[in-house]
C-alpha cells in the first residue's frame, strides 16, 4: 500500500465537552474517537499523504503499530482515508422505478382570508376569487394515493391552500370517503391541516378531535409582531382573532399535541420572545420556525447579518432546550427536535426531502406537483391524479436532484443531511430547484454541528430523552415527516 | 472499529453490518426482530461447561422455546412476532424441517 | 373396538349408580397439545378418551388449563396467553371465553392461574404492555380475579413482576405468588400480606438462588415443589461441591415453606412434583430422579429417551407421570422408576410448555 490522504469531506470533527466526536459523512454515522484514532486523525489532517514511515516517526513513540493498523483500518473501511492514487469514486445515483407515495396534499381552495405580506403561493386569491376543489378530483387524489401506496400500511392526507377551512365541506366528504375505503385495504389514514385559524368554530374543532387531525397553526408570536405581516385581505391585524381561536383550540382539542409555525421575517426575528410567548403565554405543544429569505417580495426576506442573528438566536434557544433536555423536560422547539432526531438516527438522505417521491400535491384540475408550493406556479406538473403520476418525467427530475456535484454539494461535510435544501426556495430565489440554497450554507453547517453538540450533550446527561420524547413524536404523523406544517412562509 | 466507539444509531448499524462485510447495505432504518437477536445460550451453560446437559433432541426444545418468546433462544418467537411459525409443524420430531427462517415486515 | 369398551364402561358406571354402589373417582390427564387440542387421557386405561379442538386462534398452544373439582370444566389460556376459555369436558364444547387483550394494550397471562377451592373464582398473572406506534410501554403487572360462571374480571390489583404461578391455598383465603420472593396475597381484598424470601434466602451460606417454574402440578399432592440451584458460599467455585440443587415446598394447607439444599448440582431439572403423602419429589427434564423429602436425600436417578418438562404424581402414589416438550406422555413406576408404558398424542403434537394436569372424575 501507497501513501495514504484523508478524504476530508468524509469525516468531520466536533469536540463536545471533551469528546472528540466525528460525523462519517457518507452515512451520518457519529462516532466518538480515542486516543489513538484522535492522533491518527490530526496526523492525516496535519499532511497531505502519510505513509508507514511518517506514521512510525510521529505516533510509533505513542500507541504500538497493532493499535495503529487497526485505526487506520478502521478509517479505510469508512473511506476516511484512501490510496492517495486512488480517484475519487463518482456518486451513484438510485434510479427511480417507481413512487411510493406516503402522502398526498390537497390544495382545497386558493383563497385565503388573510393577505400575509410574504406568502408565497403565486396563485393566492381573495376568498371571492378563490378556486375551489372539487370531490370527484379529491376522491381520485385518494384512489391515487392508495394505489401508490400499496406496500405501506399508513397513509397521509394533507389539506393545504389557500386557507383550508375555507372549502370544510370538501376536508368532511374527503374524510367520510377516504377512512372507510382505507380501512377495506387494511391501511391507516391520517389526515392533517396548517391553518391561519381565524375560521375556526368549536364544531370543527371537536370534528377534528374525532377524526384526530394533526393540527398546525401559523402564527408569528406576540400581537406586535405577528400583526406586522399576518393581515387580513382589509389590511387589518389579525393577533386578536387568532389568539382567542387558538385559546379555544388548545383547549378543546384532545387528539394529538398541536404545533405552530412562525415565520421570521424583517424585523419579526425575537425566537426566543416568540418562543416563550406561543409555548408558555398561549399553551402550543411546539414551536417551529422559518426564516423567510426567498419571499416575492424582497423587503420582507431576512438579510445575510439578518439571518446570522436569527440562527445565533435559534441556538440560544437550543441551548435552553439542551438545559431542559438534561433535566428531562421539553420546552417544545421543533426545530430542535427534527435536528436531534436527524443526529440521532443518522438520517442520510439523497434528496432533500420527500416531494415527487413519497409525497405529492394536487391543484384543483388535478394535476399533480412536486410539493404544495409548487401548486399554482408555472413549473411543470407530474401527471394528473384521473391519468396518473408521469413516472419517467418524475424519475428524471429525482434523479436530477441526486447529484448536485456541479453545486458543490459533493465536499460539503453536511450533504446527507442537507442534500441540497428545498427545492422551492431555489427555485424561487435562483429560478432553479437544483440550486442550493446558498445564503444557508454556512449557517446550516454551523447549525448541524450545534446539533451534534446538543445530541452528545443530552446522551450524557439523559439519554432516555430521545426514547421518550423524540422517538414517540415520530409516531405522529404531521409532526416530524416533511410536510407543509413544516414550511416557511403561510 | 476498535478506536470508535458507535455514538448514534446509523454508527452502530455500520459496525454491525462491518462485522458481516455488507457495510454497504447501512440503510437508516432500525427493525425490531423480536427476541431472537441473542447468541447467548443463558444459564442453560452450568458451571462445568457441559453442553449435554441441553434439551435432547434439539426438536423437544424448540417450542419450549418459541412459545414464551425465551430470550436466548435462537427461534421465531410465536407469542408475538410469529404466531403460525409452527403451523406446518405440530408434530416437531417428523416436520422440523418445515420451520422456517423468519425476517422483519417491513413498515411504512 | 375403543369406542366399544368406552360405551360399555359408561353403561356399566351409570347401572353401578343406580344401585347406589360408592362412587369410584379415576384420574385423568389433561394435556394441551399442538396447535389448539386438548387431550384427556385415561390413565388406568393408559389410552387417550377424547380429543378437544378449542378455537381456531387458541394455537399456536393452550397453555395452561386447571380443571375444576368435579372434572366437569376446564379453564385454559389460549390466543398466546392473551385469552382464556371455560371448556366443558364431558362435551368438549366451549361454553366462555375472555379476551384480555385490546387494540391498545396487550395483555399476557403466561402461566400464573389458579382456581378458588369453592371454584367461583381464577386469579390470573397479567403482564400489560400499552402498544405506540414506535414504542411499547410495560405497565404494571397484576392480578386478575376472573369470576368463573361468566369469565368475567371481576377486579384487577397490582402485583409485584416476575411472578410465574399462582396458587391458592387449600382453605382459599390466600393467594400465592412465586417470583422473587413468595408473595402472599389476600385472596379477597388481593392485598399482598406477607413475603417470604426466594432470592433473598439464606445469603451468607448460599448464592442467589435460582428458580424458574412455570409449570402449575400440584393438584394430586397440594404441596407446590420447585427446583432451584446455587452454590455454597464457603467453598471455592473450582469445587464442583459447591453447586448445589435445592428443593423449594410450599404447603398449600399449612402455608409452610421451605427451601433445602438436597444435593450437589450435576444436572437440570426443569420441575418437580411431590407425592400425595408429601414424603417423595420427582425432579425431571433429561433424568428422572427421586427424592426423599424426610432425609432430604436423593434416592434413584435414571435416564429419559429425550427431555420432558412436565412431572405428575398420581393420586395413589404409585406413577410418575412426564409430559411436555415432544408428543408423548410416558408413565413410571414412583418406587423403581422404570418405565411402564407411554401415551402418544395424536399426530404427534407436541406439548412445548403446556402444564399438563392431573384431575379426579367419579365413574
Amino acid at each position: 500500500m501507497g501513501d495514504l490522504t484523508l478524504i476530508t469531506h468524509n469525516a468531520h470533527r466536533v469536540d463536545v465537552d471533551g469528546h472528540a466526536m466525528l460525523m462519517h459523512v457518507p452515512t451520518s454515522a457519529l462516532f466518538e474517537l480515542d486516543p489513538v484514532s484522535r492522533d491518527v486523525y490530526e496526523l492525516f489532517r496535519r499532511h497531505d499523504a502519510v505513509g508507514a514511515q511518517t506514521m512510525q516517526e510521529a505516533l510509533g513513540h505513542r500507541h504500538s503499530p497493532s493499535e495503529l493498523t487497526d485505526c487506520v483500518k478502521s478509517f479505510l473501511d469508512l473511506d476516511i482515508v484512501r490510496d492517495a492514487a486512488e480517484p475519487e469514486v463518482a456518486r451513484s445515483i438510485v434510479p427511480v422505478e417507481e413512487i411510493p407515495l406516503s402522502t398526498i396534499i390537497l390544495n382545497v381552495n386558493t383563497g385565503c382570508n388573510l393577505a400575509c405580506t410574504y406568502c408565497y403561493k403565486e396563485d393566492l386569491a381573495i376568498p371571492s376569487k378563490g378556486e375551489k376543489m372539487r370531490f370527484e378530483t379529491a376522491k381520485a387524489s385518494i384512489e391515487l394515493l392508495l394505489k401508490q401506496a400499496s406496500g405501506r400500511d399508513r397513509i397521509n392526507v394533507v389539506f393545504f391552500g389557500g386557507e383550508p377551512l375555507s372549502n370544510m365541506p370538501l376536508i368532511r366528504e374527503v374524510v367520510a370517503y377516504a377512512e372507510p375505503r382505507a380501512a377495506e385495504l387494511g391501511k391507516v389514514v391520517d389526515f392533517s391541516l396548517t391553518t391561519n385559524a381565524t375560521l375556526l368554530t368549536e364544531e370543527m374543532v371537536d370534528w377534528f378531535n374525532a377524526h384526530r387531525f394533526a393540527l398546525t397553526v401559523s402564527m408569528d408570536g406576540p400581537k406586535a409582531l405577528h400583526d406586522v405581516n399576518r393581515k387580513t385581505v382589509g389590511g387589518k391585524g389579525t393577533y386578536d382573532v387568532v389568539s382567542q381561536k387558538v385559546r379555544m383550540l388548545l383547549a378543546r382539542y384532545t387528539a394529538r399535541p398541536v404545533g405552530v409555525r412562525v415565520t421570521l421575517t424583517r424585523g419579526v426575528t425575537d425566537v426566543i420572545g416568540i418562543h416563550d410567548h406561543l409555548k408558555y403565554d398561549l399553551g402550543f405543544a411546539e414551536v417551529g420556525f422559518g426564516p423567510a429569505t426567498s419571499g416575492p417580495i424582497a423587503v420582507f426576506n431576512l438579510d445575510q447579518d439578518a439571518l446570522k442573528r436569527v440562527f445565533e438566536d435559534m441556538k440560544a434557544l437550543g441551548r435552553r432546550y439542551v438545559e431542559a433536555a438534561c433535566r428531562g423536560e421539553n420546552i417544545g422547539f421543533s426545530n430542535m427536535h427534527q435536528l436531534l432526531t436527524d443526529i440521532a438516527q443518522g438520517t442520510k438522505k439523497q434528496v432533500p426531502c420527500g416531494a415527487g417521491l413519497g409525497m405529492l400535491a394536487v391543484d384543483k384540475e388535478g394535476d399533480l406537483h412536486l410539493c404544495h408550493r409548487f401548486v399554482g406556479s408555472d413549473q411543470p406538473t407530474y401527471g394528473n391524479v384521473d391519468r396518473g403520476i408521469d413516472v419517467p418525467k418524475l424519475a428524471r427530475f429525482i434523479e436530477t436532484a441526486q447529484d448536485r456535484t456541479e453545486f458543490g454539494c459533493k465536499t460539503c461535510r453536511i450533504r446527507s443531511i442537507c442534500a441540497g435544501g428545498c427545492y422551492h426556495e431555489s427555485y424561487a430565489r435562483q429560478g432553479d430547484a437544483f440550486a442550493p440554497v446558498y445564503h444557508y450554507c454556512d449557517l446550516m453547517r454551523d447549525w448541524v454541528d450545534f446539533g451534534v453538540e446538543a445530541y452528545v450533550r443530552i446522551m450524557q446527561a439523559n439519554p432516555a430523552f430521545f426514547r421518550t420524547q423524540l422517538e414517540p413524536r415520530l409516531a405522529r404523523p404531521g409532526a416530524a415527516q416533511p410536510r407543509p406544517a413544516q414550511e416557511l412562509a403561510r | 472499529m476498535k478506536h470508535l466507539t458507535p455514538a448514534n444509531s446509523k454508527a452502530k448499524a455500520f459496525v454491525e453490518a462491518q462485522a458481516e462485510g455488507r457495510e454497504d447495505e447501512v440503510v437508516a432504518m432500525n427493525s425490531l426482530v423480536g427476541c431472537t437477536t441473542s447468541f447467548d445460550p443463558g444459564w442453560e451453560v452450568d458451571a462445568f461447561g457441559a453442553l449435554s446437559n441441553l434439551c435432547q433432541p434439539m426438536e423437544a426444545d424448540l417450542y419450549g422455546c418459541a412459545d414464551p418468546c425465551w430470550w436466548p433462544a435462537q427461534v421465531a418467537d410465536t407469542l408475538n412476532t410469529y404466531p403460525n411459525w409452527s403451523d406446518d409443524a405440530t408434530n416437531v420430531t417428523e416436520d422440523w424441517r418445515n420451520l422456517q427462517s423468519v425476517f422483519p415486515e417491513p413498515k411504512g | 373396538m375403543m369406542t366399544c369398551n368406552r360405551t360399555l364402561s359408561l353403561l356399566l358406571a351409570g347401572g353401578m349408580a343406580l344401585s347406589a354402589v360408592p362412587a369410584v373417582a379415576k384420574d385423568y390427564i389433561l394435556a394441551p397439545a399442538r396447535p389448539n387440542k386438548l387431550v384427556i387421557v385415561d390413565t388406568e386405561a393408559m389410552a387417550i378418551d377424547k380429543v378437544i379442538t378449542l378455537a381456531e386462534d387458541a394455537g399456536p398452544q393452550p397453555t395452561v388449563p386447571v380443571v375444576d373439582d368435579e372434572g366437569r370444566f376446564a379453564y385454559v389460556t389460549i390466543n398466546r396467553t392473551e385469552s382464556i376459555v371455560k371448556v366443558d369436558l364431558t362435551t368438549g364444547e366451549t361454553v366462555a371465553r375472555t379476551d384480555f387483550s385490546s387494540a391498545g394494550e396487550r395483555v399476557k397471562t403466561l402461566f400464573g392461574m389458579d382456581l378458588s377451592p369453592d371454584g367461583s373464582t381464577l386469579a390470573v398473572y397479567q403482564s400489560p404492555v400499552t402498544l405506540g406506534t414506535t414504542h411499547y410501554e410495560v405497565q404494571p403487572t397484576r392480578i386478575a380475579f376472573v369470576d368463573t360462571a361468566t369469565l368475567e374480571t371481576v377486579k384487577t390489583v397490582e402485583a409485584p413482576r416476575q411472578i410465574t404461578l399462582l396458587m391458592y391455598s387449600a382453605d382459599g383465603t390466600k393467594i400465592y405468588g412465586m417470583g422473587r420472593s413468595m408473595f402472599v396475597f389476600d385472596a379477597a381484598s388481593g392485598d399482598q400480606i406477607d413475603e417470604m424470601p426466594i432470592h433473598g434466602w439464606k445469603p451468607d451460606a448460599y448464592m442467589q438462588p435460582d428458580v424458574l417454574d412455570v409449570w402449575s402440578q400440584f393438584e394430586s399432592s397440594n404441596i407446590m415443589v420447585t427446583p432451584f440451584y446455587t452454590a455454597r458460599t464457603d467453598l471455592s467455585l473450582d469445587d464442583p461441591e459447591a453447586w448445589r440443587t435445592g428443593m423449594l415446598t410450599l404447603d398449600l394447607e399449612s402455608g409452610e415453606m421451605e427451601m433445602q439444599d438436597i444435593r450437589m448440582m450435576d444436572v437440570f431439572y426443569f420441575s418437580s412434583a411431590a407425592s400425595p403423602d408429601g414424603t417423595r419429589v420427582y425432579g425431571a427434564y433429561n433424568v428422572l430422579e427421586s427424592f426423599d423429602m424426610e432425609k432430604v436425600e436423593p434416592l434413584k436417578r435414571v435416564a429419559l429417551p429425550h427431555s420432558y418438562y412436565s412431572v405428575n404424581v398420581s393420586s395413589d402414589g404409585n406413577t410418575v407421570w412426564l409430559g411436555g416438550a415432544l408428543s408423548d406422555l410416558a408413565a413410571y413406576d414412583a418406587e423403581t422408576l422404570e418405565r411402564k408404558g407411554q401415551v402418544d398424542m395424536p399426530g404427534g403434537a407436541a406439548m412445548s410448555l403446556s402444564n399438563i394436569r392431573l384431575f379426579q372424575r367419579d365413574e
